[in-house]
């Protein structure tokens, strides 16, 4: 009987074909093509090193510098009685205060601290019990600026009828702050002994403040008398203004522009060609193999929508973490086909003499066509708080998701071949997004651009294309009782 | 050059040993991948493929085996899901409902020449091209095809008896007329 699986395995084995030419010349194409990607992969990783880097390190100098800006607001604390004591040491402050006498400039120059008035004592030195009742003031910076967490203080001078300088109130004589979490105890008393502080110049008695000054709650002892020793801790608590950011859910809409692109950042880069033959002409002319190009992608308007979950890291004041849900609408224009301008030479004996003539031929065809996606992802990002005052935020982070419905042609490997892109696009992807963020109220703004690190197209013969994009948004802070439900 | 200081200069990326590694392997690997597909012009998108992947992926060719035989298996998998991707295959690829009904004999004789027999199995509707391939060809068994194609053991086993009987009756067709012209040119 004939061995028919025999025979076709044997007839098979031996069977090839040649290939043409050009076939060895895309694959060094597309070798090229990749080896170019490789390096740019490793830019990629680059990328984000950089930035979560160059994050850690401005974090640090910006904690290095809070330490010496440490703003401090005063707890108000009534007291309401002195002992006959406490007056007479008063008394003694007062002598203190005439023999140290400290200029505004050394204290404004020694460190970026604000100006201190001196702390209500019952009353003006020696007034006793018949002191009249204190004027208020409110505590200002440097710059003459109410301070966010200014308090009312007592100015006694104001009494007296003793004229301060401008609106800036500033203390006659050092006040030194002394860390005494930190057990600096012996320095305290060393300071607090009338004899020893006299001894003290205020430039000396700055530097305690800034050795002191460990940048978290600190406490005060206002040296001015011994009866400052009375003040405890607790009234002159300490405390940094900025806090942790408060937990939200964001409201995000944006519009912005997208497109794809084989690599780069650059909103217009060509896109590898892949060969493909126009017709030969046997006229003449310079002729030839015509490279099929997929013109770059215009911009396109993209439209979006999300919802966001904010939140401080732990009890850090600078960092806090991002994770939502965005979907987006993108819009593209993209021309593809196989386009060539060549000169054709064509040449007549006709009337007794040979005349020529050049045609300029455009060969093969091309599309511009428009489309559109629509995707949806997963976000989740890292936020680093720029300034003091948390408006400001610089936002890292990556998304994933995938594309919900798509509508646009792309061009099948031969140049008759155009195909919907739901047969060729991937469905999954993955990308990085960085931007900056302002939002002083419920109300913000924020610039971002994406990049898709994973390739949209799936199509063999096609060169590799990502998705990117820049994107404003609104960010609305949505009232905490629409999530506490 | 030999096919270890190949190996070693394509692991290089050098592009003089990656061309002479494609001018070895080319026709044959050509060859293997017009059997899986209906046109030159995909099989050289598929062989194209298949290189690229060879010339990223060598650095995991162990040397165990024939360099030879690592490819064709490269390119036996790019031609699967080059099939898979593509539309104009893939509606070929429904294993479940493509009709074909034969009448098995299997009295034909070595008599077609190698290139039209390669053409009929090109005939084949793609799926029942594809499963003959690995089968009838490249030696794989029902299970490893059935894993490969994402298809079950049974379907893989009917999908190849059904293929060989159309191209055993192909076969026997052709050799009848080639006899008919034969004793009419007589």
């Amino acid at each position: 009987m004939y061995d028919f699986d025999r025979h076709i395995k044997k007839r098979a084995g031996k069977y090839g074909v040649e290939p043409r030419e050009q076939v060895w010349d895309r694959i060094e194409q597309e070798l090229d093509a990749k080896k170019t990607k490789r390096r740019g992969i490793w830019l990629w990783w680059l990328l984000p090193i950089l930035l979560v880097g160059g994050s850690v390190a401005t974090y640090n100098y910006v904690q290095r510098n809070n330490v010496h800006e440490a703003t401090v607001a005063y707890e108000e604390h009534p007291i309401n009685t002195t002992t006959p004591k406490e007056t007479q040491e008063k008394n003694s402050t007062a002598d203190l205060s005439s023999t140290t006498p400290v200029a505004t400039e050394s204290l404004s120059a020694q460190a970026p601290l604000q100006h201190f008035e001196k702390q209500p004592i019952n009353g003006k030195t020696g007034a006793g019990e018949n002191a009249e009742p204190p004027v208020k003031k409110e505590l200002k910076d440097i710059s003459g600026e109410k301070t966010k967490n200014s308090i009312a203080t007592t100015d006694y001078h104001a009494q007296d009828g003793i004229k301060m300088g401008g609106e800036n109130l500033v203390p006659e004589k050092p006040i030194v702050l002394l860390d005494t979490l930190s057990g600096n105890i012996a320095r305290q008393n060393e300071l607090t002994d009338p004899d020893v502080a006299e001894k003290i110049s205020p430039e000396e008695a700055m530097a305690n403040v800034a050795l002191a000054d460990t940048g978290a709650h600190i406490s005060s002892v206002a040296l001015q008398s011994d009866s400052l020793n009375a003040l405890s801790e607790k009234a002159f608590s300490l405390k940094p203004i900025n806090k942790p950011s408060k937990a939200a859910w964001n409201f995000v809409v944006g519009a912005g522009l997208h497109n794809m692109t084989t690599s780069g950042f650059g909103l217009e880069k060509s896109m590898a060609d892949y060969n493909n033959n126009i017709p030969q002409n046997s006229t003449g002319g310079s002729f030839g193999n015509a490279s099929t190009q997929l013109v770059p992608t215009k911009p396109g308007a993209g439209f979006m929508l999300g919802i966001e979950r904010s939140q401080a890291f732990g009890q850090s004041k600078r960092w806090s973490w991002m994770a939502g849900l965005h979907y987006q609408y993108q819009t593209m224009q993209i021309t593809t086909g196989t386009r060539v301008d060549s000169t054709i030479a064509v040449r007549t004996d006709a009337g007794g003499g040979t005349k020529s003539a050049s045609y300029y031929y455009r060969g093969g065809n091309s599309v511009e066509q428009t489309g559109s996606q629509h995707r949806a992802h997963i976000i989740a990002a890292v936020q680093l708080y720029i300034g003091k005052k948390q408006k400001w935020s610089w936002q890292n982070g990556f998304y994933g998701g995938v594309v919900l419905a798509n509508d646009y042609l792309l061009p099948q490997s031969s140049v008759t071949g155009w195909v919907p892109s739901k047969e060729l696009v991937k469905t999954g992807y993955f990308g990085i997004e960085t931007g900056i963020k302002f939002q002083p109220g419920k109300i913000g703004a924020g610039l971002f651009a994406q990049y898709n690190l994973t390739s949209t197209v799936n199509a063999s013969s096609l060169p590799k294309q990502y998705w990117r994009g820049v994107e404003l948004r609104i960010i609305y802070k949505l009232p905490s009782s629409s999530y506490k439900k | 050059m030999d096919e270890k200081e190949l190996i070693k200069l394509c692991r290089k990326d050098d592009r003089t040993g990656q061309k002479a590694m494609y001018k070895l392997f080319a026709s044959e690997m050509l060859g293997v991948c017009y059997r899986y597909t209906k046109s030159l012009d995909d099989a050289e998108d598929v062989l194209q493929e298949g290189f690229v992947k060879v010339f990223t992926q060598l650095g995991q060719f162990k040397g165990d085996g024939a360099l030879g035989a690592w490819i064709r298996r490269i390119m036996v998998t790019t031609a699967i899901s080059y099939l898979r991707k593509h539309n104009r295959y893939r509606n070929q690829m429904d294993f479940e409902h493509q009709p074909l009904h034969v009448v098995v004999d299997e009295t034909a004789t070595d008599y077609l020449q190698t290139r039209e027999l390669m053409d009929l199995i090109r005939k084949l509707p793609s799926g029942y091209q594809t499963v003959f391939n690995l089968v009838g060809i490249e030696g794989y068994d029902h299970s490893e095809v059935a894993i490969m194609l994402g298809i079950s053991v049974q379907t893989s086993r009917s999908q190849y008896s059904r293929a060989r009987s159309q191209l055993v009756n192909w076969v026997k067709e052709g050799e009848e007329y080639t006899k008919k012209t034969a004793v009419n040119d007589n």
